[in-house]
């Protein structure tokens, strides 16, 4: 990253080899909409090239990168709040499996459909801090940090986060 | 094993498929199919791949393609087999239409409208031209012994030809790569002013007529052995135009090539 | 560790972000408190389950977005670097043995070339290349044209032909798949954009035969005398012979069948 800071604009390309599928599953995983996720790819990239100079080596990359992909995509829900986009789970589903290998999937499909649909139910905010602690590199220190709050109040966040998910879903499963 | 037999029949429930079989006994017997595409607000895609004929396409409000193919009236009989019928496939999946033909040895001209919205990846043979009026989409087309006719087109556009003459005119272009290449034919290729591209061109025995700013490429010869009579291969005309984009190459043998900005 | 500790760290040890020394630890404190296991085993499955949320793929539309964007961003700051870019080609050991004098003058030649925009842009498009050479960037580029000469459409592979021309060094397998589509792509301007990629490496005695092969597997007259050209230009006269299959065939077109004869007279 300090080379990219340095102007050596080649090493960008590095970077985005290596970060482009965890912040695209990321975004996925927040809005569930392929073009969107990879349009906000993309601006995160540019926004690296226009905030290098903030960037300092003390800090993690990964907790920058993500940062700047937090805000974009927390922009992009405050965006489409307003259309009230209600996402087609079945529509997620299908897609989902045209690509995965159609066989191996099929033993948890029904589980898988059944946690989607409670991650649905989960608030924004709830979604988001559980995306981010699928990322094992990060702590919760620097979670707090992307989101904007303290390490202790993060752990307990995803906590809930998690317990709440974990309540919908046998829940759904009962019915 | 189980699920990928339903996969497969997932597949077939989703395509539409049409064969056209028209056996009457009218001289010039002439079949008109309308095919609707599975999403109507995307672009759509239209493929045919034609041995003996003419395709002629043009643009309609509707987010359908309508195919009409007509037998061709012959004056003699003897090269071709008269009795054969018309008869093709038509395909829809995902928006892709494609059209085949029977092994059937009848020249067929194709009359088809489809949405303004709509990618064309045409192919003929022989015994007619290829005309497109309208269209905005990505252009892949290849003529081997007619003319090809782009007109009003938007988007970007691959075109060949052995014989005859190409001639394309852009409303818009899309900053894709694009190419258009003849062995005898003329090439005149009109492009809006705001056009941003690199463009290469070469007429081996022909001229090069242009408004651009282009010229012969410096002299970076690929041939070291100083022998005599070498050819040198790589006389292209060169040139960066408004800034530069994509590249754009022009290639015919034995005809001239005009390239051309407009507003 | 106690039931303080452990509260503060179930969530790390539940998503695998637990050195392995507190991880010991974490278990030994679940393995003597079965209700906290208890506890522990809930947030755990649920959390594997998690893991089947998967995402698609990418497509590759992205990775082209974000080329061009590299690509533009590369072309902007050409301009100030541009005493950089001189340097960097003066740094070469040959070159370094020349006097400052004459070193300082080369320097002005170059920027008053610039000023006086004078200087071919493709020229400078040699410059960035030798400057910004890269294995890595190289490795990512060549997988972008291994990708993109996969795709259905001919303008990606059009594109994929295009992004060969840049790479400063290129392996084996870009020219494998570049003569694949030489010898199999359904469209002729593809085609003949792949011969005038591989007239680059024909420094290689691969490239050559390989080019030499494919006269024969060539329908387009256009394609055929683009080889014919070529084999010329490098004087290549192991390909007389497939030339002269091709003029044996009676399906080949007239005008290459003089083009080609013209190019035997050449070769012998």
């Amino acid at each position: 990253m300090l080379k990219v800071k340095s102007g050596d604009i080649e090493k960008l390309g590095l970077l985005y080899e290596r970060y482009k599928k965890r912040l695209f599953s990321f975004f996925f995983q927040m809005n569930h909409n392929a073009a969107i996720s990879e349009d906000l790819v993309q601006n995160v990239f540019i926004k690296i090239l226009k905030y290098k100079d903030t960037y300092t080596d003390e800090r993690k990359f990964l907790a920058w990168i993500f940062q700047i992909a937090r805000n974009l995509s927390y922009d992009n829900f405050n965006k489409s709040k307003n259309k009230q986009n209600n996402i087609d789970l079945e529509k997620i589903t299908y897609k989902i499996d045209s690509i995965n290998n159609f066989e191996e999937k099929f033993a948890t499909k029904e589980d898988v459909t059944t946690l989607k649909i409670a991650m649905q139910k989960l608030t924004f905010e709830e979604r988001e801090i559980l995306t981010l602690s699928k990322l094992k590199e990060l702590k919760y220190s620097e979670i707090g940090e992307i989101i904007g709050c303290s390490e202790g109040s993060a752990r307990i966040r995803a906590h809930r986060a998690l317990n709440k998910l974990k309540i919908i879903f046998f829940k759904l499963e009962k019915r | 094993m189980r699920y990928s037999i339903i996969k497969t029949v997932l597949v077939l429930v989703s395509v539409f498929v049409i064969v056209i079989a028209e056996t009457s006994a009218q001289n010039n017997p002439q079949k008109t199919i309308v095919v609707p595409l599975s999403n109507p607000d995307q672009p759509g895609i239209f493929s045919l791949d034609l041995i003996s004929g003419k395709i002629h396409i043009t643009t309609h409000e509707r987010s359908n393609v309508v195919i009409n193919a007509q037998k061709r009236e012959l004056k003699t009989t003897t090269a071709f087999n008269n009795n054969d019928s018309l008869e093709f496939e038509v395909t829809e999946n995902n928006n892709k239409v494609v059209v085949e033909m029977n092994e059937s040895s009848i020249i067929t001209d194709f009359e088809i409208k489809v949405p303004k919205k709509c990618s064309l990846n045409l192919r003929l043979l022989n015994y007619g031209d290829i005309y497109v009026e309208g269209v905005n989409g990505e252009f892949e087309i290849s003529n081997e012994n007619g003319k090809i006719s782009l007109i009003n087109i938007s988007g970007s556009a691959i075109v060949d030809t052995i014989n005859e003459d190409i001639t394309v005119n852009f409303i818009e272009v899309a900053n894709n790569p694009m190419a258009f290449s003849s062995l005898n034919g003329n090439l005149d290729i009109t492009f809006p002013k705001n056009l941003q591209a690199n463009i290469r061109a070469k007429a081996d025995n022909g001229e090069v007529y242009t408004n651009l700013k282009i010229r012969k490429k410096p002299a970076i010869s690929k041939t070291v052995h100083s022998n005599t009579n070498r050819i040198n291969v790589e006389e292209w005309l060169e040139g960066v135009v408004n800034g530069g984009g994509s590249n754009i190459s022009f290639k015919s043998l034995n005809g001239n090539i005009t390239i051309n900005t407009k507003n | 560790m106690d039931i303080k500790e452990y509260k503060e760290l179930m969530m790390d040890y539940v998503t695998g972000k637990l050195n392995e020394e507190k991880r010991v630890e974490f278990e030994h404190f679940i393995n003597t408190n079965p209700e906290s296991l208890k506890e522990i085993d809930h947030l755990r499955s649920i959390w594997k389950t998690t893991d089947e949320l998967d995402s698609p793929e990418p497509s590759i539309k992205m990775d082209e977005k974000f080329y061009s964007f590299l690509d533009s961003e590369r072309a902007t700051k050409r301009n100030p670097s541009i005493i950089k870019y001189v340097k960097s080609l003066l740094i070469f050991p040959d070159l370094n043995a020349i006097s400052g004098k004459l070193t300082y003058g080369v320097i002005v030649l170059f920027i008053g070339m610039f000023l006086g925009n004078k200087i071919d842009s493709n020229i400078f498009n040699g410059i960035q290349n030798s400057e910004n050479h890269n294995s890595e960037v190289e490795e990512v580029r060549s997988q972008l044209v291994l990708a993109l000469l996969e795709q259905p459409s001919a303008n990606k592979r059009l594109q994929a032909v295009d992004e060969a021309n840049k790479l400063v060094e290129v392996e084996e397998i870009v020219i494998n798949a570049l003569f694949k589509t030489l010898n199999n792509d359904p469209n002729t301007n593809v085609r003949l954009a792949t011969v005038e990629s591989l007239s680059n490496y024909v420094n290689l005695p691969t490239v050559r035969e390989g080019l030499v092969k494919s006269i024969i597997k060539q329908k387009s007259p256009l394609v055929q005398i683009a080889l014919a050209d070529l084999m010329v230009a490098i004087d290549e006269k192991k390909s007389i012979d497939s030339f002269k299959q091709l003029l044996n065939k009676k399906e080949v077109n007239e005008t290459a069948k003089q083009k080609i004869s013209q190019s035997i007279q050449y070769l012998l």
